[in-house]
């Protein structure tokens, strides 16, 4: 059977890219840990918050959703529920074409990647510019984020550089300083030309009907201001009851994400048309995309992520191989439970992912929700068996619970191991034998040899 | 991976020798018996034991792994005694994840399986957290390395076993970057051979950048997967059960 995909990404990946995504992971660890350690030297502080975070997201989903539907309407915002990426994108385009805009801008949002709404705009003939710079630099290029937070972690500065120039950005400068000031100016123009913005949303407050927006590059707000019409698009499971709850998330949410003690900015959206310079009409399109599914099974604690990404920076396999490796819009220890689930019918498509970890418990120890990913991601396992769906070079187990379940022939068989140690395996490449000895070599097999010894020596 | 609260103690124990050294590492078994013995306990040896069930659990057939916990549940029910295992993830396998395996079902074999994971220690835990131990004594001339396998985070095992470790006259401990996994996972090993290799290769790296005499673990799987490994890169890795290092040290002092 063919080999995991995953696992063939990493052996085909480019040695640099590898390298620059395991540096930027670890980094990104490393300034976590420290940035927490900074903010809470008090034993358990940190954990005690995670704990706070993991009990609001518990809370009642639904409630709060109708609450924050009748405090948005109050602030003068349309509310819409889409019950797929379908209909989602078809809500976004109507608004779009309602208002007569031809000019979008967006801030990023991975629900959008989520429902892949950048390629259906196009099609529709609607051009929709990221403004985030990660998001612009892979955006050119027709490329997928690589990670939720930092969209273009794969790309070094003068491939992106070049990138620029071929796109007729910027000429060739790959001062790190110059790419961003070279976007700054090409999205300026963008700003001021924008009718639309459309942007996620990090947090809905229930009672307030606000959006909070958490950003490190001012963007949001420029987008806003040039903008007449604000779409904002988020999973249901963003909706949290109040401001007072806020504050547990957002010590949280910079921290756990880059090492910051904050985002840069951090915008309260409750309503249009109350400003001057902002957009004056909003809508605030809540997604179900499976998650209503999702809510209703064992996998429900997979809705509590805050999609801060310190799962992936801390996970091994991530770090070896980043997000395209995953084939889907969430990477990491969070899509291999939630990019299965969110396929719905295409479960099966995805059936390797949870298989890509090896259940070390890092994220566990990282995630700011507290959810027990390594848990979920086993439980996934049981949950593709249950399916029936095939996974490559997986391993049956039935044959394996008969002899741990026979002790005689255990017993019997397992001093029978030494007779392995007369072949010549060191060869051998094929099956599971062969999988391990390509990198490994072999113990001396030595089996019956404890039991015998325990009835002389016990 | 988090032990019950109110685990049993006592002397007499159920000593679970895992498959791995059933099948290989046979030498760890029999210093893990000697350290139990020396330290005070009457060792029992129920001969229907055979595998935790974790290779199933952790590959998602949790059916094959519940009849295997099962199994295992009856192995040990001839009395109420302690587990004790040289194993860190074995132990947690029936501590924390069987419990896992069985969340859902009837509520008499849940009770059942939370009744036994009350019951199971890794051993290097039990010593110092149910037996009180403070000390090995003996001697060894060494520097060590330690790998704490990912699934004694959140256990008694880490600490337990570097006071242990750091009690024995002539050991020194290194510092190394031992930040994260090895890459063996049990049967991730063989389904994602490349990246458990590379996340291996960058284990031992590690660890022999730091020139150890020995390196060691309370889990012979992550290092028959390391020393498989770092030989493959012809790296000399003496890598042993603690309990090995601890039996050398008595002996040594003429203890043991």
């Amino acid at each position: 059977m063919a080999n995991q995909p995953i696992d063939s990404f990493c052996r085909d990946i480019d040695p640099n890219i590898k390298d620059a995504l395991t540096k930027a992971s670890v980094g990104s660890t490393v300034a976590r840990e420290k940035c927490l350690e900074q903010a809470y030297p008090e034993e358990n502080k940190t954990l005690h918050l995670r704990e706070l975070a993991n009990a609001i997201k518990s809370g009642n989903l639904a409630d709060n959703l109708e609450k924050a539907a009748e405090s948005l309407e109050r602030n003068g915002v349309q509310v819409l529920f889409a019950k797929d990426a379908d209909e989602a994108r078809r809500q976004i385009l109507e608004i779009i074409r309602a208002q007569n805009a031809r000019n979008v801008v967006k801030v990023k949002s991975m629900t959008t990647e989520e429902i892949e709404l950048n390629a259906y705009l196009h099609e529709n003939g609607v051009e929709a510019v990221e403004t985030d710079l990660g998001e612009l630099i892979i955006q050119i290029d027709g490329e997928r984020p690589s990670h939720i937070v930092k969209p273009a972690i794969h790309r070094k500065r003068d491939d992106i550089a070049a990138s620029f120039q071929k796109h007729g950005i910027a000429e060739y400068d790959e001062e790190p300083t110059h790419i961003t000031l070279n976007a700054r100016k090409y999205l300026r123009k963008k700003y001021f030309a924008a009718d639309v913005v459309i942007s996620g949303a990090n947090y809905v407050l229930a009672k307030e009907g606000a959006i909070v927006l958490a950003t490190n590059e001012g963007n949001s707000r420029f987008s806003m201001a040039g903008a007449k019409t604000h779409i904002a698009i988020a999973g249901f499971e963003k909706v949290i009851p109040s401001a007072r709850e806020l504050s547990v998330f957002l010590n949280l949410l910079g921290r756990s994400a880059t090492g910051q003690h904050s985002t840069v900015y951090t915008d309260f959206v409750a309503g249009a048309g109350k400003a001057k310079n902002s957009p004056q009409k909003m809508f605030m399109i809540f997604l179900d995309n499976g998650r209503s599914d999702i809510l209703a099974g064992k996998f429900a604690d997979i809705l509590k992520c805050m999609r801060c990404g310190a799962c992936m920076n801390k996970c091994p396999v991530f770090r070896l191989v980043g997000g395209h490796a995953y084939r889907a819009v969430y990477p990491g220890p969070l899509g291999i439970v939630l990019s299965p689930l969110l396929a719905g019918k295409d479960y099966a498509k995805y059936a390797d992912l949870p298989k890509a970890c090896s259940l070390c418990g890092g994220c566990a120890e990282v995630c700011p929700a507290k959810i027990p990913l390594p848990e979920l991601i086993v439980q996934m396992r049981d949950e593709t068996k249950r399916r029936h769906c095939k996974v490559p070079n997986d391993i049956g187990f039935k044959a394996w619970a008969l002899i741990a379940t026979s002790p005689r022939l255990w017993r019997f068989g397992v001093p029978l191991n030494r007779l392995a140690n007369l072949l010549p395996l060191d060869k051998l490449r094929v099956g599971p034998l062969g999988r391990w000895l390509k990198a490994r070599t072999l113990p001396k097999l030595r089996g019956g040899e404890f039991r015998k010894w325990f009835k002389k020596n016990g | 991976m988090t032990p019950p609260k109110n685990r049993i103690k006592g002397n007499t124990v159920n000593f679970m020798a895992t498959c791995l050294c059933d099948a290989i590492f046979a030498d760890a078994a029999k210093d893990s018996v000697e350290i139990l013995k020396k330290f005070g306990c009457k060792v029992l040896l129920p001969q229907n034991q055979t595998c935790c069930g974790q290779p199933a659990f952790n590959s998602g057939d949790f059916a094959s792994a519940r009849k295997v916990i099962l199994h295992t549940i009856d192995a040990f029910a001839e009395n109420d005694y302690p587990v004790v295992v040289p194993s860190g993830s074995c132990a947690a396998m029936l501590f924390d994840s069987a419990l896992v395996a069985f969340r859902g079902a009837n509520k008499e074999v849940y009770e059942q399986v939370e009744k036994f994971a009350a019951r199971v220690w890794e051993l290097n835990d039990f010593l110092v957290n149910a037996m009180g131990v403070e000390k090995i004594g003996g001697k060894l001339e060494a520097k060590i390395a330690v790998h704490n396998s990912c699934h004694t985070k959140d256990t008694g095992t880490p600490a337990a076993m570097r006071k242990l470790l750091e009690s024995i006259e002539g050991i020194e401990l290194l510092d190394f970057d031992s930040d994260g996994c090895c890459g063996f996972g049990g049967t991730f090993s063989v389904v994602f051979p490349q990246i458990s290799a590379e996340m291996g290769e960058r284990k031992v790296r590690n660890i022999t950048a730091a020139k150890p005499d020995i390196i060691a673990a309370a889990d012979t799987s992550c290092l028959m997967h390391q020393r498989g490994i770092a030989e493959r890169l012809g790296l000399e890795y003496p890598a042993r059960h603690v309990c090995q290092i601890y039996a050398q040290a008595l002996r040594n002092g003429g203890l043991l």
